[in-house]
């Protein structure tokens, strides 16, 4: 696998474009399942066996799309009944874009059982090493902090545009109101 | 939100049957892979000679001799591999698939010095760390519902 920056950066700089015709200063607090889903499969797993070799077998199923997909439908009933598809969808998303960018990876023994628990088949691609995308993430995190710099620009500005648009409205609208009580205070005066 | 008793009842099941898949999930993984582990050869050493080994614990690469190297696995006695040591670092993690000889050693069939495997590792601990900030800036534990619910302060 690579790493978890690597993962999440490559998450956020596909659905960063997204959010460019988002009109709020303010960013839907449910996109962040998106990026726990692109971590999730590696944070179910690698830790376990990391701390405690022993128990990786026990936990290659949390590695798998099928197994994702009944963790994040479990992890999704920890929430109000009103965001849990909201979450469900975006958790499984997440682990989707996580195990196509592990197929990219070269491997010794296997990683990537996607049709568990039907067939212990591997998938890969074998692009290149997990220790290959190191050195690139100081680059991951350049163009993420240049995506969000450009999204909260342009996110101001919609919102200062849509503001005055509205201050704009509502002073016409005071404007009509004062000559509308004008005439009526004239014909009152008839 | 005021959920129906329909509904109430509804969340425990599926938290049940979920939580249920995932452990048996978990159980055939651990007692229906199809790859052989060290610790199941040194527990039977016999039936694996001459088998393909593809699970270590954490295997590390040790003292590098002319004819193979030392591999080191947490709660493991070091083990000679014999392979070809070009390229091998002393003291870095290895990917590793090699044939059980009944005595105990190994025979490299894929060695991969696993480089820059602790940078990855230590990298890694920053994205959690920052999504798990987030999280709790929008959302909030109700203890009574055992749910989480976003915050209206956020």
């Amino acid at each position: 696998m690579p790493d978890l920056i690597t993962h999440t950066a490559i998450a956020r700089l596909l659905a960063g474009p997204f959010e460019f015709r988002n009109r709020s200063p303010h960013l839907p607090p449910l996109r962040i399942f998106l990026y726990i889903g692109v971590m999730l499969p590696d944070l179910m797993s690698r830790p376990w066996y990391i701390l405690s070799p022993s128990v990786h077998d026990w936990v290659v199923a949390f590695h798998t799309p099928f197994g994702m997909l009944t963790a994040c439908a479990f992890a999704a009933l920890f929430f109000e009944r009103s965001l849990r598809a909201g979450i469900f969808g975006r958790l499984f998303l997440g682990t989707v874009l996580h195990f196509a960018v592990d197929c990219l990876q070269k491997q010794v023994t296997g990683n990537n059982y996607w049709l568990f628990p039907f067939s212990w088949r591997n998938f890969g691609i074998g692009l290149f090493w997990a220790g290959d995308a190191i050195p690139f993430v100081p680059v991951w995190i350049a163009l993420v902090l240049l995506m969000e710099v450009i999204l909260r620009v342009r996110r101001v500005k919609q919102f200062k545009r849509a503001h005055r648009t509205e201050d704009e409205s509502v002073e016409d609208g005071a404007e009509d109101g004062a000559e509308d009580g004008a005439e009526g205070s004239g014909r009152c005066r008839d | 939100m005021k959920s129906s008793p329909g509904a109430a009842v509804l969340r425990p099941c599926l938290l049940l049957l979920l939580g249920l898949v995932l452990i048996l999930l978990a159980a055939y993984g651990a007692f229906h892979h199809p790859w052989i582990s060290y610790a199941d050869c040194i527990a039977d050493p016999a039936a694996c000679d001459g088998l393909v080994v593809e699970e270590f614990h954490e295997p590390r690469i040790g003292e590098i001799r002319p004819d193979g190297f030392e591999l080191l696995q947490r709660g493991e006695a070091p083990v000679f591999v014999a392979a070809d040591t070009s390229g091998l670092v002393s003291g870095e993690f290895v990917g590793l698939k090699a044939v059980f000889h009944r005595e105990g050693t190994l025979t490299a069939k894929v060695v991969k010095v696993a480089s820059r495997r602790r940078e990855k590792m230590a990298v890694s601990l920053i994205p959690p760390v920052l999504v798990l900030f987030l999280f709790f800036r929008n959302f909030r534990f109700n203890a009574k519902r055992l749910e989480f619910g976003m915050r209206t302060d956020a």
